[in-house]
């Protein structure tokens, strides 16, 4: 006799507790009539500035600072002298706002083993990592990584495909 | 007097050594040794295997298929192995046998030394497969054995047979079932895949969507090391194949890559580009650094054990341009091995410790090229399209590699002399590929 009481008491709260769930599901959604129609506004995208959106309109940082690239030779590291002048340009760039910091990325054509060119990658970050800290830009702002083979720019297997390949590229990290 | 004891002691000592090989070779066998392995091609033995006989009774048509793709397996494994030549079993030989499977004489007359012969069942849940091994020309039984597995492992139940027909006759533990692991980047991104040795089982390990590289086997199998850019900086993993977990073993600032295992599981050899310049270090499998081995600011890469561990043998383009360097596993006794070509690396140190496999530059593209340790005997194996990254079978008499020949990058195999070579994978930006031990 004790049991069924129990077991009845059990059944109401069970009950109970489903109606609430229950009628919790069905006021959802008269709770929310007004974003549905916020966002039917939203289509003509030119009202969208109103809201405090950090600077939309703003040039990203990659395109105000436009750090140009490097190439080098069939399995050398050596800077180039033809590219000088541009490291020496990323170098102005980046004394003009110091608060940026760069990852350079060396990257090496497909030619050779995976192994060989993640050294040759990283040796082609540190040869312009060297020549900017040459040219006073703080070494604390200055990082690399090598992708070795594994990013091409250019996926086609002849000689301009691999020189655009074999490359340094300057990323801006922070700002 | 004492200069004349020294040749008297060392053939002493000589001899003393040869009765301890000849003896671990026994004790290591428990079996006879029917097949020498064929180092430099000796003649394979002569095997007969015959088609499955039904347990009792007839095979339905079901069990007919699955018993005679067993067998084909078993065929096609035993004559890759390069160590037997099975019959073809054609009307000739059935006329011989007098359509008489187990009939030796028969085998016999056919000029067989072996014969390999086998029951099959369909059970519940799977099959049960009994084999037997003849010697022939001494009329006795070799082996026996009862395999049981789920029809889904119809394949590893076909390899687990190759591999004790093997280890019977020879000693050695058979490759059939040993596993290749590559790099793919079909689905986009690199990932690392694993496969059967012939190809079949493809399935994939890892799936970070991020760049993985360079897998290499454990030596007991069960764990792959590799790089990844998972967590953004080329850092060294492990995963382990049985938990399918992975974890992060060395994050050294730059460079944590091509590691390789020491044959004793306990250290990796593998390059950081921690001190500024890419090195060879040991590290422990915590990944704490032992030791620094190379001091030389050229690229120093791709290091490889001798299988005994006393040697390592890796890439430095400290002359130049890449060439293959040996040196003691702690870094002492530097030597050049390669002179010939002008652009060698991706070394692989052959397990029977004779000869080193690597990559040359051509003048059309990379070719896969074996050197004896002596920097003599340069045999260059491939020779149509791109070949890449050799790794050796664990029985030493293959070699499986990467080729851009059909026009995509594909895992070929072939043997040690470059004959047989044959496409493994299919779908294209196929890499990398590494082969585990004998299981």
């Amino acid at each position: 006799m004790r049991k069924f009481w129990v077991f009845v008491v059990i059944a109401l709260l069970v009950g109970l507790f489903v109606a609430c769930g229950g009628q919790k599901e069905m006021v959802k959604p008269e709770e929310q009539p007004t974003p549905p129609e916020a966002t039917k506004e939203e289509p003509t995208e030119g009202e969208q500035p109103s809201y405090p959106q950090e600077e939309v309109t703003e040039t990203p940082i990659e395109e105000r600072i436009k750090l140009e690239m490097i190439h080098f030779e069939f399995d050398r590291y050596r800077l180039l002298p033809e590219f000088k002048h541009v490291l020496e340009e990323n170098a102005k760039k980046l004394k003009m706002y110091p608060d940026v910091k760069i990852s350079i990325e060396g990257h090496c054509d497909e030619r050779g083993t995976i192994e060989y060119n993640l050294a040759l990658g990283e040796k082609r970050a540190r040869t312009a990592q060297d020549y900017l800290i040459n040219l006073g830009i703080d070494p604390s702002r200055i990082s690399i990584i090598s992708y070795g083979k594994e990013r091409h720019l250019d996926p086609r297997h002849n000689e301009e495909a691999w020189y655009k390949n074999r490359r340094d590229e300057f990323k801006i990290t922070s700002h | 007097m004492r200069r004349d004891s020294i040749p008297f002691l060392k053939n002493h000592s000589i001899c003393v050594l040869f009765l301890i090989l000849l003896l671990s070779v026994k004790a290591h066998a428990q079996t006879e040794i029917y097949v020498k392995m064929p180092v430099g091609g000796a003649e394979p033995m002569d095997i007969g295997v015959t088609e499955l006989v039904p347990e009792r009774g007839e095979f339905t048509p079901e069990e007919k298929e699955i018993a005679s793709q067993i067998t084909r397996i078993v065929r096609d494994d035993l004559n890759y192995s390069l160590m037997f030549y099975v019959a073809e079993v054609d009307s000739f030989v059935m006329d011989v046998l007098g359509g008489d499977w187990f009939n030796l004489d028969g085998w016999f007359k056919l000029g067989m030394q072996t014969v390999l012969t086998g029951k099959f069942k369909l059970e519940k849940n799977g099959m049960k497969v009994q084999i037997s091994l003849f010697d022939v020309f001494r009329d006795k039984k070799i082996f026996s054995k009862i395999y049981r597995t789920r029809l889904e492992n119809l394949r590893g139940l076909a390899h687990a047979i190759s591999d004790d027909v093997v280890y019977n006759l020879t000693g050695e533990k058979g490759i059939f079932s040993s596993k290749i692991a590559f790099v793919s980047a079909q689905e986009g991104t690199k990932e690392i895949y694993i496969c059967d040795y012939d190809g079949h089982n493809v399935h994939k390990v890892t799936n970070d969507g991020s760049i993985n590289l360079t897998p290499r086997f454990s030596p007991d199998g069960e764990k792959l090391v590799y790089t990844s850019y998972k967590e953004g900086n080329p850092d060294l993993w492990i995963l382990d194949l049985k938990e399918t977990k992975n974890h992060r073993i060395s994050s050294q600032v730059g460079l944590n890559s091509a590691a390789s295992w020491s044959p004793d599981g306990k250290n990796l050899a593998l390059t950081l580009t921690r001190d500024g310049n890419a090195e060879i270090y040991l590290i422990d499998e915590k990944g704490n650094v032992k030791k620094r081995l190379t001091h030389n600011w050229s690229i120093d890469s791709s290091p490889t054990w001798s299988p005994n561990g006393k040697q390592i043998a890796f890439t430095s383009d400290r002359a130049g341009s890449p060439q293959i360097y040996i040196m003691d596993s702690d870094g002492a006794d530097l030597r050049r091995l390669t002179y010939q070509l002008n652009y060698n690396d991706s070394p692989l140190w052959s397990p029977r410790g004779d000869r080193i496999a690597f990559v040359t530059r051509t003048q059309t593209g990379f070719d896969v090229c074996t050197i004896d340790l002596t920097g003599e005997n340069l045999r260059i194996l491939t020779s149509s399209g791109n070949n890449e990254n050799p790794y050796w079978s664990p029985d030493g008499y293959h070699l499986v590699f990467s080729s851009d020949r059909t026009g995509k990058y594909e895992i070929y195999t072939m043997n040690w002399d470059g004959s047989d070579q044959n496409k493994i994978t299919k779908g294209g930006e196929n890499y990398s590929p590494t082969w585990s031990p004998s299981f």
